[in-house]
């Protein structure tokens, strides 16, 4: 079956900096994948080069099997009602002057989807998936809370039913029993409705929760890719480990007897990355081959989870740092 | 004593029930900060806010007491109103004990000799509490020399071991940049040095890692936990992230709406909370081992406040919620894990500790 998204070496460089290096990465259609990275690592970048927000250095981007890589604006535009994209700040990226059912009706307009009739109960019915009342669609962004606002965002992406939905950090502005709403509103819409989603976070256990693979990025690259479970359990990039371990959990018992990996040094600059593999330099394992030559992303273990590391074996094995440090 | 156990002894002698005011046991020597009936209200054009009503805590020598609650819980107020950093429409009523002073009632001359001697302040953005213009050694410079008279190499001596006592690698040099040539944890460090100069008595650290990558900030945790051990300084946490607190706090106050709900050790708080907030705030968090059920979620948000209501602000939003809690302002007791609480229906001990 044609995936949902299909990224091929893609590249992205604004100027001398090199913000996405060469990913390749699928979401399947109907699969929530998570990308995980801290700041800096090029995920929103790579979010918005497979929206086509922004435009590709190099690389190709295929939705539905549709290659949009290069595709002009008039020629894209059709296409668009396929995905969309929610972002962190619903504040700033709803239209202040428009209400509510104007925002949502929007994609449904520009794609000339049903008659005025029509696209207003549809704005009602979308509406109420993200659990907002058709009253709502009278009022203005500014009189929401911000956990009605990203309803919002999500109530626009979804309205034309797309089958790919970016989320870029949709969680990470709101309060902790806000967050925990919205991530289930995500979980639900995604199960009841289908569409594929690319899930870009910093935070691992809105990843853990709501992703079935999850890809790790670091400096423009990813350095693994693999399901939730075997993720979460055994971590087997160096730098998956040091993200996980720092990671603290809400449990004093737990969080105090965890052995930290602390990771030396700072994020290289984008404009220079190092040499060979892009984490040596902060590695507490790192070998001279490490320094020389660049780690190909590619399947190992029984399950063919995808790993960028020297040190990893092609049965899976590797360095466990909690007991190299 | 173990790691985890309050510094102020988990398990208290008197009956649930009991009003914690009385219950509350004696510090020896007495507590650094002590906080009584704090309230701050602001007038503001569509009249009065209560921010925080009636708040009293203690923090001890060394101890790392964590304020945690959403925005909107009081917290951040309730940290500024100690040393009254706040703007002038703000009301502050009750009383801030530092050892022998009343900050409330010293005068702003002695409350600016408090401000970064006895009392520091980190805050979660670095480059807004840094002056971009100075450099790092510029600005720690000023600290040392208004606050503690050092000057020239004394001084530079000092500034660098401020520095690496915060773990910032190759010190001297750090000194001649400015704050935009150094990220975020770097920025953060220096803050912490800059607060730390004078060897304070108490930290006041209000979402210190909120805008730092994971990996960052458990540097900057461990710089927060050694400061105890090498300077003495106790801490006070103010957080909206339960894995923090896990990790750093002994002792947790639990904020809603300007009120104190519930105050705990670390671990009590986490395994035998009694208020149906602290549980919303807990699951809030999403586990794996939920996802079929999802998240539980907390309806609603927290309310703003004219006035104090004599009623459980929390009420609207409780599922245990009837008239009882309707029907006066729950009152700071012992609840059923021997910790105080502010509810009418606490909830029941989990079966396992029993």
């Amino acid at each position: 079956m044609t995936p949902a998204l299909e990224v091929v070496d893609l590249v992205k460089h604004f100027g001398a900096v090199r913000a996405v290096d060469g990913v390749t990465l699928t979401v399947d259609t109907g699969e929530v994948v998570g990308l995980v990275g801290e700041s800096g690592s090029g995920k929103s970048t790579l979010g918005r080069c497979v929206t086509r927000l922004e435009q590709l250095t190099d690389g190709t981007v295929r939705i539905n099997g549709n290659d949009i890589s290069r595709l002009a604006r008039r020629r894209l535009r059709p296409l668009r009602r396929d995905f969309n994209i929610v972002f962190q700040d619903p504040a700033s990226s709803l239209n202040p002057r428009m209400a509510v059912a104007e925002i949502v009706g929007e994609p449904l307009r520009l794609h000339r989807i049903g008659s005025r009739a029509e696209r207003a109960r549809r704005v009602d019915t979308v509406l109420d998936q993200v659990g907002l009342r058709p009253e709502v669609g009278r009022r203005y962004p500014h009189e929401l809370s911000g956990g009605q606002r990203q309803r919002v965002s999500l109530a626009r992406a979804l309205s034309a039913g797309p089958s790919l939905l970016v989320a870029d950090e949709p969680t990470s502005a709101l309060d902790v029993s806000v967050q925990a709403a919205v991530l289930n509103l995500i979980g639900r819409l995604q199960s009841e409705l289908g569409f594929a989603c690319l899930f870009i976070t910093h935070d691992l256990a809105a990843v853990e929760f709501l992703a079935q693979r999850v890809a790790v990025m670091y400096l423009g690259q990813l350095v693994e890719v693999a399901d939730r479970a075997s993720l979460f359990r055994a971590p087997r990039h160096p730098y998956t480990q040091a993200l996980l371990s720092a990671a603290p959990v809400p449990d004093p018992a737990r969080q105090r007897s965890r052995r930290r990996i602390v990771l030396s040094g700072e994020v290289p600059s984008p404009v220079s990355p190092p040499s060979g593999c892009r984490f040596h330099p902060r590695c507490p394992v790192a070998t001279e081959v490490c320094a020389q030559e660049v780690p190909e992303l590619r399947p190992v273990g029984p399950a063919g989870e995808l790993v960028a590391c020297h040190l990893v074996a092609d049965d899976g094995t590797g360095p466990r740092l909690a007991e190299a440090v | 004593m173990s790691e985890l156990e309050s510094p102020q002894g988990e398990r208290e002698m008197s009956e649930p029930g009991t009003a914690w005011a009385t219950a509350r046991p004696p510090t020896v020597g007495g507590p650094l900060l002590e906080v009584e009936d704090l309230s701050v209200r602001f007038r503001t054009e569509d009249g009065a806010v209560l921010a925080v009503d009636e708040v009293s805590f203690t923090v001890a020598d060394r101890e790392v007491l964590a304020l945690v609650g959403e925005s909107g819980c009081g917290k951040s107020v309730t940290a500024m109103a100690l040393t009254r950093l706040l703007p002038s429409n703000a009301l502050i009523t009750g009383s801030v004990r530092l050892g022998e002073r009343s900050l409330l009632e010293l005068p702003e001359a002695g409350l600016r000799d408090v401000r970064g001697r006895d009392v520091a302040y980190v805050f979660q953005e670095p480059m807004t509490s840094l002056n971009p213009v100075l450099t790092v050694g510029k600005q720690l410079g000023e600290v040392l020399r208004r606050h503690q008279a050092l000057r020239g190499k004394t001084a530079d001596r000092r500034a660098t071991e401020l520095l690496e006592l915060v773990g910032i690698p190759l010190p001297a040099q750090r000194l001649k940049e400015y704050p935009h040539q150094l990220s975020g944890g770097m920025r953060q460090r220096v803050m912490i040095a800059m607060a730390v100069a004078c060897q304070p008595r108490l930290l006041v650290a209000d979402e210190p890692t909120t805008a730092l990558d994971v990996t960052v900030q458990a540097g900057i945790l461990d710089v927060l936990r050694d400061l105890r051990t090498e300077i003495g300084t106790a801490v006070l946490l103010i957080t909206h992230d339960l894995g923090v607190v896990a990790d750093l706090a002994d002792r947790v106050v639990v904020m809603y709406a300007g009120r104190t709900i519930e105050e705990a050790g670390t671990e009590a708080l986490f395994a035998r909370h009694s208020h149906p907030y602290t549980r919303g705030l807990l699951e809030a968090v999403p586990d794996p081992e939920r996802r079929a059920g999802g998240i539980r979620e907390i309806p609603g948000r927290v309310p703003t406040l004219r006035s104090s209501p004599d009623e459980c602000t929390f009420a609207d939003r409780c599922g245990r919620a009837d008239s009882l809690c309707r029907a006066r302002r729950p009152e700071l007791l012992l609840g059923p894990a021997g910790h105080p609480v502010r509810c009418v229906h606490p909830l029941p001990l989990p079966e396992v500790s029993r």
